[in-house]
């Protein structure tokens, strides 16, 4: 699980801090098993996500997945950073998923299918961001 | 370094978990403990020649059941100290007990105005059932800080007592820290202060130290019967007869009862007045097994143990970098662990342990106002019992250099 993409992620984040301005959707989401917290914040710019970021505390997994998020979904449609979430989402569960639904780095979590107790941690981030993708739906005129 | 055999207090082989897995290094009893044989046995010998519902039934399988869960009572409340064995009512466990302390007495006596202290080193068990009692009656939730190395602060404590706390709710051993309460000091300024409800959660403390409840002073002692070497879904709450006294039933339903007439009922004599249903008696009789066998061991060598791993493993871990011991020193702390270690999360350090076959626990151990206090969202916890040795320590040791290994930040 603890493959070199996910520490190089660990230990300097990309796309750590949340955008600022009035524009910023936030979705937050806590793990009641450690405490841990995890808020991603976004900025649309018609149907396309123009800024990303996270903030919050967590294990490597958790922080590995929030910066891997990032990376993937800046300047990509909103549809297809759902798309992407339900792909990571299938990959924790085991499922193969393949490699033009979701490659790059984001692979690396792949590993962390063999640890159920661990998922949640992969998924925080992802379920955070589809959270703010919500916010960001119900205020949209 | 200490001179220290291998040897647990208690061998291997009467643990069939342990004994099925020797490479298996355990350190997660504060959680909840490994079972002895005896206690297995004892369990599916009850079932196997004493099952019927104890208190109902005329026949002589019941008078058995009714007699095995009568000697389970007195065995246990025995080990406890409390010579009158009706003053321990079973409950599912520490939980459940304070959830009816906090109900049978604490709804008719707590009242708008009233005060309940409680401390920062509280398991949420003996921390949420008063905050929602305070909620409900209007009165004040009072929390007791910690000094620098996790102890309840005495001072500040005493600070919070006046004629109107109703309810002091402390813990005798921290699950979270390992911080030993002393019990007499507390005792003294609660009595001096107050004519407070004094309610003890011996959770961590039954298991790990002597317990004389006719000596200790405080009106309730709750406990968990899984965590002593007993099956989960056991456990109870000692309490003076006065006390008692003054509670209210807060289950109602069979056995609890002494007459139920049309529109109103009357109820049985303690303890079956707070045990309503069917008791849990063959829990009870596998934990009169597993007292038994801590009596044998003796509580005082039971407590030696621990202290000498504990003192074994802070050699071993001295001088590693980055890693914070949080609770006093060993003779003021049960046998727990509780750290972090920098640049690596409590949850990763229990995956790498895990791969090393070390079981150890990750999280904020149902103490989040603890780990507030402490800075962090989660430590890690090893905790010692009678079965652990030297080896369970050395193991921990080796894979926390490997965790450290593989979370080394790169150089630039």
């Amino acid at each position: 699980m603890y493959q070199e993409m996910i520490l190089q992620h660990y230990r300097a984040p990309h796309g750590r801090g949340l955008p600022t301005g009035p524009a910023v959707h936030e979705g937050a989401r806590k793990n009641p098993l450690c405490g841990d917290d995890m808020r991603v914040g976004v900025v649309l710019a018609g149907d396309t996500i123009a800024a990303v970021g996270f903030e919050g505390r967590g294990c490597s997994i958790t922080m590995a997945s929030a910066s891997m998020l990032t990376d993937a979904v800046r300047e990509r449609p909103v549809v297809e950073a759902r798309a992407l979430a339900a792909a990571v989402e299938a990959l924790l569960r085991g499922e193969v998923v393949r490699e033009e639904l979701l490659g790059g780095d984001l692979r690396a979590l792949a590993g962390v299918a063999a640890y159920p107790q661990r998922v949640g941690c992969a998924r925080m981030p992802w379920l955070a961001l589809l959270d703010a993708l919500e916010e960001a739906r119900g205020t949209r005129v | 370094m200490t001179d220290m055999t291998h040897t647990a207090l208690a061998p291997r082989g009467d643990f069939p978990l342990l004994a099925a897995n020797p490479l298996l290094h355990y350190l997660d009893s504060a959680a909840t403990s490994q079972k002895p044989q005896t206690v297995l046995d004892a369990i599916t010998h009850f079932y196997g020649t004493a099952n019927a519902n104890p208190h109902r039934g005329a026949y002589a399988l019941a008078a058995a059941a009714t007699d095995a869960y009568h000697e389970a009572r007195e065995t246990i409340a025995q080990f406890l100290g409390a010579r009158d064995s009706d003053t321990l009512v079973f409950t599912r466990g520490t939980t459940e007990a304070m959830n009816l302390v906090a109900n049978a007495w604490g709804r008719t006596h707590v009242q708008a105005g009233d005060e309940i202290v409680i401390t920062a080193l509280e398991h949420h068990a003996n921390f949420v059932p008063w905050q929602q009692l305070a909620k409900s009656a209007g009165a004040q939730l009072r929390i007791a800080e910690l000094t620098d190395d996790q102890q309840v602060d005495l001072d500040h404590l005493a600070s919070l007592l006046s004629a109107r706390t109703k309810v002091v709710a402390i813990t005798h051993v921290s699950n979270a820290v390992g911080s030993i309460t002393p019990v007499a000091e507390v005792v003294r300024l609660v009595r001096a202060h107050t004519s407070a409800l004094l309610v003890l959660d011996g959770a961590q403390g039954a298991p790990h130290l002597p317990v004389d409840f006719d000596a200790l002073g405080v009106d309730f002692y709750a406990f968990s019967g899984h965590k002593l070497l007993g099956p989960m879904g056991i456990g109870g709450v000692i309490g003076t007869r006065a006390r008692w006294e003054e509670c209210q039933p807060w289950q109602f339903g069979g056995d609890m009862i002494e007459w139920v007439h049309d529109m109103d009922s009357t109820w049985n004599v303690l303890p079956h007045r707070f045990e309503a249903g069917t008791p849990n008696a063959a829990d009870a009789v596998g934990l009169a097994a597993a007292v038994r066998y801590l009596r044998a061991l003796d509580m005082t060598a039971v407590r030696a143990h621990e202290v000498a791993l504990l003192e074994y493993a802070q050699e071993r871990l001295a001088g590693m970098d980055g890693l914070i011991v949080y609770g006093p020193p060993a003779d003021a702390r049960s046998g727990v662990l509780s750290f972090t270690l920098e640049d690596v999360h409590p949850h990763d350090l229990a995956t790498i342990l895990d791969q090393h076959n070390v079981c150890i626990r990750a999280g904020h151990h149902c103490a989040q106002p603890l780990m507030r206090r402490l800075g962090t969202s989660a430590t890690a916890r090893a905790s010692f019992y009678v079965y652990s040795d030297t080896r369970d320590v050395d193991a921990l040791v080796h894979a926390l250099v490997e965790a450290q290994r593989i979370f080394a930040p790169v150089d630039a």
